[in-house]
């Protein structure tokens, strides 16, 4: 083997989304205060030894906040993006692998879902539905769907023409196993970099619609939340802006560094 | 005894233009109205410059594709008029050897799941058979059992062609169609590549399709050589024959263009005028009316169609029949 070159971007990447999933795991057994405790004599407490993170207008310690916050930003972004992309890449293999009516139909629908304002969609769903998680998930699924069925399809429209997919169907492999064993695993490298693309756009995604109050209700925490209600005390208290703020860069950064790391990878070989 | 025949065969490809309605503009005839025989054991020599049909025809007779129209007759059954289902018992006895080693092994799996894959798509072994059989076929093409753990980017041109080879042979087929198998390799492998194909071709009594653009290969491997141009077969013959008496402008003017090893040698090198034709919409008549240097009237007007000249020489020319009549 050859020595590799040490893949910065990758070990970098892992280590913020390992900091910030730590923080997170921990908060469901363990924060230093009740995150919804109010203690209106403890509100805007400087970052200090007793409050790491400092407290917000109500008296609440951040530190707390944010651990469970995350929670709710990552499984919303992680539920939505990997069903996002399980239906996208169903839907892009058909369409790239089947017929020519198969894929106009389900390219236009695509096109179709692209061009639809996906705030304008999930204003429309908590309407429907009410606000809360699920609205904003079904959401940001829509929203994954077309992406992940493009990047599917066009690399599989790549792939089918190789001369070793040409090798398996001469040798009479049937279509299932051309998929799964010659065009999926060649096409899952540019995939898992939309994957680790949209895991950073869904965490934005989910703190934007929080951030504009259509996420999850007070008093329970979300990243987006959190910069909500500190918006108006911005200056008087930055840390109770600057601390969530951080935890979303912090994810935003090191999944989008995976993806440059995986990028990297994959054009090795 | 033939083994393979081929029977008018064609395949067209529509050219399609327009964003909303399609519309047919027009037709690349890819290989127009072919017809040769193919005897057991033997290697017949396809060649012809690029766009000239050649790879399309081993491609069909594969069944990659389907023909437009025409059929062809495999131990005499029709396996044109099959469906691909019916198809694929008989799959085992064609197999296929491409032009690019590096496109033709899949980079995701390693050497002995490439070759393994045929043997587990036909169910032919399993457990330890199968790697006993997989080692037995990387020993076949000169390699061995440890490179079945290892990925194709692991290995050079010549040896992943190998794996390509070896790969093919698992099914036990009766005809390869090789197309350009040594093309992208360099010319010291290139030999090696021929010889292990030779030699496999006498072992197992292989019937090899061979398609090149390098007439000195074909020259090396082939008995017959059928000469290919814009989608028709222009001249067929014995190897020998071929080379020493080619009858058709075309061949002779291919023939003329390859370099012997000797600076004092003058040949007269045939120099065709113009550029190959746009194969979209040939014009009628002879495809190589344009550019030969022979050109009569007719042919400008009447397709000329394959006749015999004797010991199976076949030659598609009016000028060239014309001044045998006469």
């Amino acid at each position: 083997m050859r020595l590799k070159k040490i893949n910065f971007p990758l070990i970098l990447g892992c280590l913020f989304i390992l900091i910030v999933f730590v923080v997170t795991v921990v908060g469901f057994f363990y924060t230093p205060y009740d995150p919804n405790q109010m203690a209106i004599r403890n509100r805007f407490i400087a970052p200090s030894k007793t409050n790491l993170f400092g407290t917000d207008q109500y008296g609440r310690d951040l530190l707390s906040r944010i651990m469970v916050g995350g929670q709710t930003t990552l499984t919303v972004s992680i539920i939505a993006v990997t069903v996002g992309m399980v239906i996208g890449i169903t839907l892009g293999a058909i369409a790239g692998y089947t017929s020519h009516a198969w894929d106009e139909f389900l390219m236009r629908i695509a096109d179709g879902i692209y061009a639809f304002p996906s705030f304008l969609l999930a204003l429309l769903l908590v309407t429907i539905l009410g606000s809360g998680k699920t609205p904003i998930i079904i959401a940001i699924i829509i929203g994954n769907v077309p992406v992940f069925m493009r990047i599917t399809r066009s690399n599989f429209l790549k792939l089918r023409e190789m001369d070793y997919v040409m090798a398996a169907r001469a040798i009479g492999a049937s279509p299932w196993r051309i998929v799964f064993k010659h065009l999926l695993p060649n096409a899952l490298g540019p995939i898992l970099v939309q994957g680790t693309a949209s895991f950073a756009a869904a965490i934005l995604a989910e703190a934007s619609l929080s951030y504009l109050g259509i996420g999850v209700q007070p008093p329970q925490a979300s990243w987006g939340r959190m910069l909500r209600e500190a918006q108006s005390f911005a200056t008087l208290a930055p840390w109770t802006i600057v601390f969530p703020g951080i935890a979303i860069g912090l994810s935003v950064l090191g999944f989008n560094l995976i993806g440059d790391g995986i990028n990297r990878y994959n054009s090795k070989d | 005894m033939d083994i393979l025949e081929v029977k008018n065969l064609v395949k067209h490809f529509p050219v399609n233009k327009g964003i909303i309605r399609k519309r047919e503009v027009g037709i690349i005839k890819a290989v127009d109205n072919i017809s040769f025989k193919m005897v057991a054991g033997e290697t017949l020599g396809l060649v012809g410059e690029s766009g000239s049909g050649k790879s399309t025809t081993g491609r069909l007779i594969v069944r990659l594709m389907e023909p437009t129209s025409g059929s062809i007759y495999y131990n005499g059954q029709n396996i044109t008029a099959m469906s691909q289902s019916d198809f694929r018992d008989l799959r085992k006895d064609f197999q296929i050897i491409f032009q690019d080693p590096y496109a033709s092994l899949n980079p995701r799996m390693t050497v002995g799941e490439i070759i393994a894959e045929p043997l587990i798509v036909h169910r032919l072994a399993k457990g330890k058979d199968l790697d006993k059989r997989v080692d037995e076929l990387l020993y076949l093409v000169g390699l061995s059992s440890e490179h079945a753990r290892r990925y194709p980017r692991e290995f050079s041109g010549g040896q992943r062609q190998r794996i390509g080879i070896a790969r093919a042979l698992a099914v036990n087929p009766k005809l390869i169609v090789c197309d350009e198998p040594v093309s992208a390799l360099d010319v010291s492998i290139q030999a090696q590549v021929i010889n292990l194909l030779q030699d496999l071709q006498k072992e197992f009594g292989l019937t090899y399709l061979f398609i090149s653009h390098d007439l000195s290969v074909v020259k090396h491997i082939a008995q017959r050589v059928a000469v290919m141009y814009q989608g028709k077969i222009v001249e067929i013959a014995e190897k020998d024959e071929l080379y020493q008496n080619p009858l058709h402008p075309y061949t002779k003017a291919l023939l003329s263009a390859i370099p012997v090893p000797d600076p004092e040698a003058k040949i007269k090198r045939i120099i065709l005028k113009g550029d190959v034709p746009s194969s979209i919409n040939p014009p009628a008549g002879c495809r190589f009316a344009s550019r030969c240097p022979m050109a009569r009237e007719d042919c400008f007007e009447k397709e000329c169609t394959l006749q015999d000249f004797g010991n199976g020489h076949l030659v598609a020319c009016h000028s060239v029949t014309h001044s045998k009549n006469n």
